[in-house]
């Protein structure tokens, strides 16, 4: 259960950020132009984005921060279980 | 006077952490206090000393530096270098807590038992740590060269990796974990003073920086420091982000000394908040560089930034290069000063002295040495407790022996790693050894991660898969480093720089065809314990 858990949420939270952070050399390489183009103030797109990650890393740091609230309580059943079972034994 | 400054500076760092290395002799007569301070750090400041350790010496002046000099393209690195924690954050962290007792190798062999997958994992351990090392050890040459000429750098080299040694011997990991919370304090200090005198300079308005670092003219095509491409570029630089980028992002979760941080909290919990905590500290540090290196490039000017030369000794320099010889008088005339080669490793001391003066420059001179000395420290440690641990007392012992050997055979590893890499880095001066820390990450982000994420995630994972998994990596990353521009220049055989996007699936591939041959029955069954370990910490080392 708590694996399970676990796993739905880190599988898809790794393979997002891997994905945003791999594009920003990938746009940045293959379409510099785009890139280069200036969207607040003289900031370019590039650097607007690079920025973003930034916010992106610490907006998933809170996000799982909040959620593992949820996993440390599941283990702490587990662990209860787990010892009750040996005192019986 | 600027010397003397920088020494005082610095002598008081050293003082303070030799008093904390002194309070800490006393409990480092164990293994456990010695490789883990005996697992009582907190979460807090353990993620401080996690800023402290991964941070170096590269990222204030090298990081600073590039940004001033190539804008949007050195600002690259910064964002890999944060976002990377989520990998640790997410997969490695608490499991790793949970399931090691001294070593990464520990988490690996915890189900997959046996001698040859504790030699590989410390062998690729022991390669990841020396690179970095050696790397490192050579920087403070470099250094000292550049921020004290008058010291030398024979004796910066010897004094950093004395009072290293000092540190790992006496003080064992607890000593260790107060010099980098320290030189991790002082780092976040010296660049968030820069980054607010640069825009005190702007009278603290966004926009006038802005305009004003996008007022400096690139090169070419490129009108302004905002665009990237300054740095990278060509048909292949495409390819060579990408590549950095992938070692970069995964490479963190595989590097033994930052891991090896996870085995002295008390708890998974614990180890959460530490990176936590590192991930605040390491993304504010990073966001401090653009405005260093932006800062540098708009107030000091690109031209000015390398070593300076003033008065009689300018004026024999040009008369020893007549060719130089109008812009240079020029630059005399207007500044005072001549700068004839430009050197971006410079960008954030001159800045200080631009935006404060020469105490502020002596101030992040002395930072760049603190925060070498905590680096170095963590990875002597690291290589320690892998001789010690994994290859004595494992592989050669077979477990036996008495604590007090161990302690002996530990503090003799650190003292030849550390002798080791002096003698080295006075061989290497002057040699250009960045690479080896591109090489670092891609051993770690193809030997180690795909191994430990099978360990943790995939029940059929075998010892035949990890060991030829870390093999594939380690070989398939140090080959393709030695074919490439970076070692063969234009006979170059592989054209990318790094590695990583190549020797990852390679090191991946490895680990799961070894599986596929093999079916091994007891690394199966052990898989459940580990699960329910590194989920629960049931069992963990406490």
């Amino acid at each position: 259960m708590l694996v399970r858990a676990r796993r739905r949420f880190v599988v898809p939270a790794t393979l997002f950020f891997i994905a945003y952070y791999l594009a920003l050399p990938f746009s940045v390489g293959f379409f510099p132009h785009v890139m280069s183009r200036p969207v607040i103030g003289p900031l370019t797109l590039a650097y607007c984005f690079a920025l973003s990650q930034f916010a992106m890393a610490w907006i998933l740091l809170a996000f799982y921060l909040w959620r593992s609230r949820r996993f440390d309580l599941q283990a702490a059943q587990v662990r209860r279980r787990e010892t009750r079972e040996l005192s019986q034994a | 006077m600027r010397t003397q400054q920088t020494l005082v500076m610095f002598a008081i760092f050293v003082g303070i952490t030799l008093v904390a290395t002194f309070w800490a002799s006393g409990q480092s007569v164990t293994r456990r206090g010695f490789y883990t301070a005996n697992r009582r750090i907190g979460g807090l400041q353990n993620g401080w000393a996690i800023a402290g350790e991964y941070i170096s010496a590269a990222s204030l002046l090298g990081i600073t530096g590039l940004i001033a000099f190539y804008g949007f393209d050195g600002f690259m690195y910064s964002v890999g270098w944060l976002v990377a924690y989520l990998a640790v954050l997410f997969l490695v962290a608490e499991p790793l807590r949970n399931t090691g007792k001294f070593t990464l190798a520990d988490l690996v062999s915890f189900r997959l038992r046996g001698r040859g997958v504790r030699a590989i994992a410390a062998l690729s351990t022991l390669a990841i740590t020396l690179f970095f090392l050696i790397a490192q050890m050579v920087s403070v040459g470099a250094i000292a060269n550049l921020l004290l000429p008058r010291l030398g750098d024979v004796t910066a080299i010897v004094a950093i990796g004395g009072l290293m040694l000092i540190y790992v011997l006496f003080g064992g990991m607890l000593a260790t974990t107060w010099v980098q919370t320290i030189s991790a304090a002082l780092l976040l200090a010296a660049a968030l003073l820069l980054s607010v005198l640069v825009l005190g300079h702007y009278h603290f308005s966004m926009a006038n920086f802005a305009s004003a670092a996008a007022a400096v003219p690139g090169a070419g095509h490129i009108t302004n420091l905002f665009q990237p491409g300054l740095l990278f570029h060509g048909a292949l630089g495409a390819w060579n982000l990408v590549s950095l980028g992938l070692a970069l992002v995964l490479g963190t979760a595989g590097l033994p000394h930052i891991l090896m941080r996870f085995f002295t909290v008390p708890s998974a919990q614990a180890a959460r908040t530490s990176v936590a905590w590192a991930m605040v500290l390491i993304g504010t540090f990073y966001l401090a560089t653009s405005f260093m290196g932006l800062g540098a490039s708009t107030i000091v000017g690109k031209e000015r930034i390398g070593r300076r030369i003033y008065a009689g000794d300018a004026i024999a320099y040009i008369a020893h290069h007549p060719a130089q010889e109008s812009s240079l008088n020029d630059q005399l005339l207007h500044d005072g000063y001549i700068v004839p080669k430009p050197d971006s490793n410079l960008a954030a001391p001159l800045l200080a002295t631009s935006v404060e003066g020469s105490l502020l420059t002596a101030f992040v001179a002395a930072v760049a040495f603190a925060t070498i000395l905590a680096v170095v420290a963590g990875l002597t440690l690291t290589a320690s407790s892998t001789f010690a641990h994994d290859i004595w007392f494992v592989l050669i012992r077979n477990g036996a022996g008495d604590e007090s050997e161990h302690l002996r055979v530990a503090r003799a590893a650190a003292l030849v790693t550390g002798a080791a890499a002096i003698a080295l880095a006075i061989a290497l001066r002057g040699f250009n050894v960045a690479f080896l820390v591109g090489l670092a990450f891609a051993v770690a982000a193809s030997a180690n991660v795909p191994v430990i994420l099978l360990a943790l995630w995939w029940r059929r994972f075998s010892r035949s898969g990890a060991i030829l998994g870390m093999l594939c990596g380690l070989v398939s990353s140090l080959a393709l480093i030695a074919a490439s521009p970076v070692l063969m220049g234009n006979r170059a055989i592989f054209p990318l720089d790094n590695p990583g996007i190549i020797s990852i699936p390679i090191g991946l591939a490895g680990a799961i065809l070894g599986t596929l041959l093999a079916r091994d029955r007891e690394s199966e069954q052990m898989f459940d314990e580990l699960q329910v370990r590194a989920n629960t910490g049931l069992g963990a080392e406490i």
